[in-house]
């Protein structure tokens, strides 16, 4: 009897959970009462700089989100813009403060006077609405969403994401649709260049403006040797393509000697920085952006790189190496239950020796488990000292691939992980069990 | 010509000396029995015959072939078939899929990809003259893991009869089985090796299934054998029943 | 219940397919995108499940070989402007080759070790795709812009596009599940010892079944290029094998159809729930939890208990 009432109501459970899904995915026949969905989010103070009177002055603002009073059914009552924001990940700080200056804009467009009447202008005359949904950096996530936004939500306009690569697949359904694309940081030359097309607009300027226009500074300065640090992305390149030779052009002594490319999600820096450094440069430029900007100055800054004498920073390099620090708490042992409590301790051990060497965000998990496996299997699974001698390998590995083959570098860690397991699967110092 | 021929077998593991300069011949249609205490070496044995272990050094010759090297799967093509000691099958296939997978096999339709299963008619009547063999044909279509101990057991043979073998190697047929079931398998290891002309070599602990069935005994001792020959004399042999001494009614057992 | 059961398979897949192509001039636009890329999602999921469920090999870098039929088909079409119904058919010959090279050294180890080897294996592609032959592949971009044929170029048009392929794969994985191949398979993943003993090579088979299951992986690939008209690097890495992964789970590992209603299910779900909530991970973390421990043969699993068909994996 028992057994039937819990079949029952697994099958109740998964009808529900199915119909849910396909009543979600059908989007009712009948146009749909525009809404307002807003990010939840407490309101954000933050400081504006207003010139009054010829003088700066800087006010404290509070930014809250005014609500709207429900639009009567039928004729076109408002304006709505889908903004397409890269909210998870490193770029998370961005978006903060892009959704402040957007409800900052909304508020002075969409203000009204005592009776209701919009006096603030709305866009066409109409108040304004938005939709903000997260694309995650994910181009493919971005371009899903943004055909959600046109295709079901109706939307008028488009506003863009933070990374060049979503908008790159955001324009290409833009033009699709036939629906501007209004862009704001995201800013690759390719964008409105190559891949440019008449529903796009862009404020700011793109990479290639903004690589010469640095080249051109940087040729004042007295460096001949530059160093460049930038996202292995459209955007990182695009803005160092333009950069390099406006340089030279603008003062033929200086060069780069050293470029180096982490991914943009790569919150271990270390070796790429000790790369940069032992090339020597007098000066670093580089276009590293948010989390990735924050955690490089973390991780360099204990190597050196901001001090003066080059055998100081040599020096540090080799004596404080933090990936001995991180990769201690990586060690990560999968075992029983029991045992698997304590491994979480120490992972957690590990994220919180971490947290004060990079910026910490979601997504840190992704990239060093894999990793994290590569230790083990290579030390040896079942062997506290294989992890620890796993971790030395690897990080050594990863330090000098990056000087010898920066292209590759990366699989050599999983490279070793596969010899490793096709060779002498207990790695290291296991215990070799047939 | 002899069917199997066991020539100064030797095999360590780390310090312990499991089969130690073993040689023993079986003709065709034999009935043959190894017996002796737990631990002496007698699933090892069958190990290093079926090629699952390699031996340090000595020959085996099955059929005019040498085995030494061959891995399992191909000694099993040559004709030894094997039923194993813990119930070893195939537990959520049925047991008409349990000997279907091993019929299947040994026709070399294994890696057939296209035609339906059912459409082999043949071959599925193979199976089906396997199961009923077993006994096991009414209770074809229940999940193997799910079978009785004694079924298992009738289903490990089927798996090895499958094959076709001229030798079967059968590790404790009855371990662990009422005596009931005792009784039913060894009408059952008589009947297929009549039935299926098969050369038999088993190993028991019970010595009664021994002097049912076997026409002749090899005693395995520590890894070495020390006494071969026909189930009487064995009985009779004073060394043997020395081995034997610590169980109870060890004499008495032998009385056949 | 016996009239629904003695209706013969074959006038199931009929009417499935009826509905489904029929569903062409239902559904909306953006619904028939979703309704491709559940296709899409349903084919890598049965490709992933060939090596899972039937095999017991559990593969963590599936994805890869769903990339690399993704590039093949990107790579072709826009730099090589090789036509689509000769590029997309290569797809699978790519991630068939490929899985061959990285099968054969991964069926020499088995359960845990396995399963490491394929993760390294997967990521070593991925960072091929990434950075190595960034010059080839478009790096960290990926490829943008692969032209598509006029014919698919509507969302209706392409929907019927994939819904065709799907079901040509199905089928065929259909004929594969009733052949010797796949018993031979099942008894492996049950005892491979046992079936070393029953004269089974299982390393060439293991080895053949991880071919099978990349080359569909490719194809499922390669209509994901078409459909998004690019492809990324994203594409190869770890976390994308989760997704077949957790829909074979979800819809039921011991049978064809399973994964395919799994993983179909999972992308609906992922994109009406992520409406309401950023918590789509969390979501998907405790639905993984129920399954596994309340329904491990999946939906599937659970249906079929309820109608009393009792497959002999459940």
């Amino acid at each position: 009897m028992n057994k039937n009432i819990k079949r029952h109501s697994i099958m109740a459970v998964t009808l529900l959970l199915l119909a849910s899904v396909a009543l979600g995915a059908c989007a009712p026949a009948v146009t749909p009462t525009p809404q307002t969905i807003v990010v939840t989010a407490p309101p954000i103070q933050i400081e504006v700089t207003k010139i009054v009177a010829g003088t700066p002055v800087v006010e404290q603002v509070i930014v809250t989100t005014t609500p709207e009073p429900a639009p009567p059914e039928g004729e076109k009552t408002s304006i709505k813009i889908g903004f397409i924001a890269d909210i998870s990940g490193v770029g998370y700080i961005f978006s903060q403060s892009q959704l402040a200056g957007l409800r900052i804009a909304l508020d002075e467009l969409n203000k009204t006077d005592a009776d209701g009447k919009l006096i603030g202008g709305g866009i066409l005359g109409l108040p304004v609405e938005y939709i903000v949904v997260d694309s995650q950096l994910k181009p493919d996530v971005g371009a899903t969403l943004a055909r959600k936004l046109i295709l079901e939500d109706k939307v008028d306009f488009l506003l863009g994401p933070t990374s060049s690569s979503v908008a790159l697949a955001v324009s290409e359904v833009a033009k699709e649709n036939k629906v501007i694309l209004a862009l704001h940081t995201s800013n690759s030359a390719a964008i409105t260049g190559a891949k440019g097309h008449p529903y796009l607009v862009q404020v700011v300027p793109n990479t290639t403006i903004e690589g010469r226009a640095a080249a051109i500074f940087a040729a004042g300065l007295p460096y001949t040797k530059w160093g460049f640090i930038g996202p292995d992305y459209s955007f990182g390149r695009d803005q160092f393509g333009a950069f390099a030779p406006q340089l030279t052009e603008a003062n033929a002594s200086a060069s780069v000697v050293s470029e180096q490319w982490p991914k943009l999600a790569d919150r271990e820096l270390t070796p790429f920085i000790t790369a940069l450094q032992s090339t020597g440069p007098e000066a670093i430029y580089g276009n590293l952006w948010g989390d990735q900007l924050v955690t490089f100055v973390q991780q360099a800054a204990p190597l050196g790189v901001f001090d003066d004498t080059r055998w100081g920073r040599i020096i540090r390099a080799a004596v404080a190496n933090p990936e001995m620090v991180s990769a201690l708490g990586v060690n990560v042992r999968l075992v029983f239950t029991g045992v698997f409590a304590l491994g979480c301790w120490l992972a957690g051990l590990g994220g919180a020796l971490v947290a004060g060497q990079s910026a910490v965000g979601l997504g840190m998990d992704v990239n060093i488990i894999v990793e994290a496996f590569a230790v083990v299997v290579v030390g040896g699974l079942g062997s506290f000292g294989g992890a620890l001698l796993g971790a030395l390998l690897i990080g050594v590995v990863l330090s000098f691939g990056i000087l010898f083959w920066p292209g590759g570098a990366q699989l050599l860690p999983f490279a070793a992980m596969a010899v490793v397991l096709i060779v002498r699967p207990w790695g290291l110092l296991g215990r070799p069990e047939r | 010509m002899s069917l199997l021929s066991i020539e100064h077998l030797n095999k360590a593991f780390g310090g312990l000396q499991a089969t130690n300069d073993v040689s023993l011949t079986l003709q065709p249609g034999e009935l043959s029995a190894i017996i002796g205490p737990n631990g002496a070496g007698k699933s090892t044995l069958f190990n290093l015959i079926t090629g699952y272990h390699r031996p340090d050094s000595g020959r085996v010759v099955f059929d005019g072939r040498d085995l030494i090297g061959l891995p399992p799967h191909a000694i099993v093509r040559l004709g030894i078939g094997r039923s194993f000691q813990r119930s070893n099958i195939f537990p959520r296939l049925t047991a008409f899929e349990n000997v279907q997978t091993a019929v299947f096999s040994q026709h070399r339709q294994s890696g057939h990809l296209w035609r339906g299963t059912s459409r082999f008619g043949k071959l599925n009547e193979h199976v089906e003259r396997i199961l009923h063999s077993v006994g096991l044909w009414e209770k074809r279509d229940r999940l193997g893991g799910k079978l009785a101990l004694g079924d298992q057991k009738r289903l490990e043979m089927g798996l090895a009869l499958a094959l076709e073998p001229k030798l079967l190697l059968l590790d404790e047929p009855t371990a662990g089985m009422s005596p009931e079931e005792t009784h039913s398998t060894v009408a059952l290891v008589k009947q297929i090796a009549e039935e299926f002309k098969v050369t038999l070599l088993f190993t028991e602990h019970d010595m009664a299934v021994v002097f049912g069935i076997a026409q002749s005994i090899h005693v395995l001792y520590y890894g070495g054998i020390v006494a071969s020959g026909q189930p009487q004399e064995i009985a009779d042999n004073p060394e043997v029943q020395k081995i034997y001494l610590g169980e109870k009614d060890a004499k008495s057992r032998f009385r056949g | 219940m016996q009239k629904l059961r003695s209706i013969p398979t074959w006038v199931w897949g009929l009417m499935v397919a009826v509905v489904l192509a029929g569903l062409s001039v239902v559904l909306s636009e953006f619904q028939l995108v979703l309704a491709s890329q559940m296709l899409i999602a349903a084919l890598f999921a049965m490709s992933l499940n060939i090596i899972l469920g039937f095999g017991g090999m559990v593969h963590f870098g599936h994805a890869a070989f769903y990339g690399l039929g993704a590039y093949t088909v990107a790579i072709l079409t826009k730099n090589y402007n090789v036509p689509l119904w000769v590029a997309l058919p290569l797809a699978p010959v790519v991630s068939a080759l490929v899985g061959a090279v990285v099968g054969w050294f991964c069926v020499r180890r088995v359960r845990l070790y396995f399963s490491i080897l394929t993760l390294a294996f997967g990521q070593i592609l991925y960072v091929i795709v990434l950075s190595t032959a960034a010059d080839f592949t478009g790096g960290d971009n990926g490829i943008h812009g692969i032209p598509v044929p006029e014919i698919i170029v509507s969302a209706q048009n392409y929907y019927l596009f994939t819904l065709l392929v799907f079901a040509l794969c199905y089928v065929v994985l259909y004929i594969l599940t009733k052949a010797p191949f796949i018993l031979t398979l099942r008894a492996i993943r049950e005892n491979a010892e046992r079936a070393q003993f029953i004269g089974l090579d299982v390393r060439r088979h293991q080895l053949a079944t991880f071919i099978i299951g990349s080359a569909f992986a490719g194809i499922a690939g390669g209509l994901m290029a078409i459909l998004n008209r690019f492809v990324g690097p994203d594409m190869l890495f770890w976390t994308t094998s989760s997704e077949p992964l957790l829909g074979s789970l979800m819809g039921g590992m011991f049978s064809l159809a399973g994964p395919a209603v799994g993983a179909a299910l999972l992308l609906g779900l992922h994109l009406f729930i992520s409406q309401y909530t950023e918590f789509w991970p969390t979501v998907l973390g405790i639905l993984t939890i129920i399954v596994v421990l309340v329904a491990p043969s999946g939906l599937v699993g659970l249906s079929n208990r309820y109608l009393g068909v009792a497959r002999a994996e459940e």
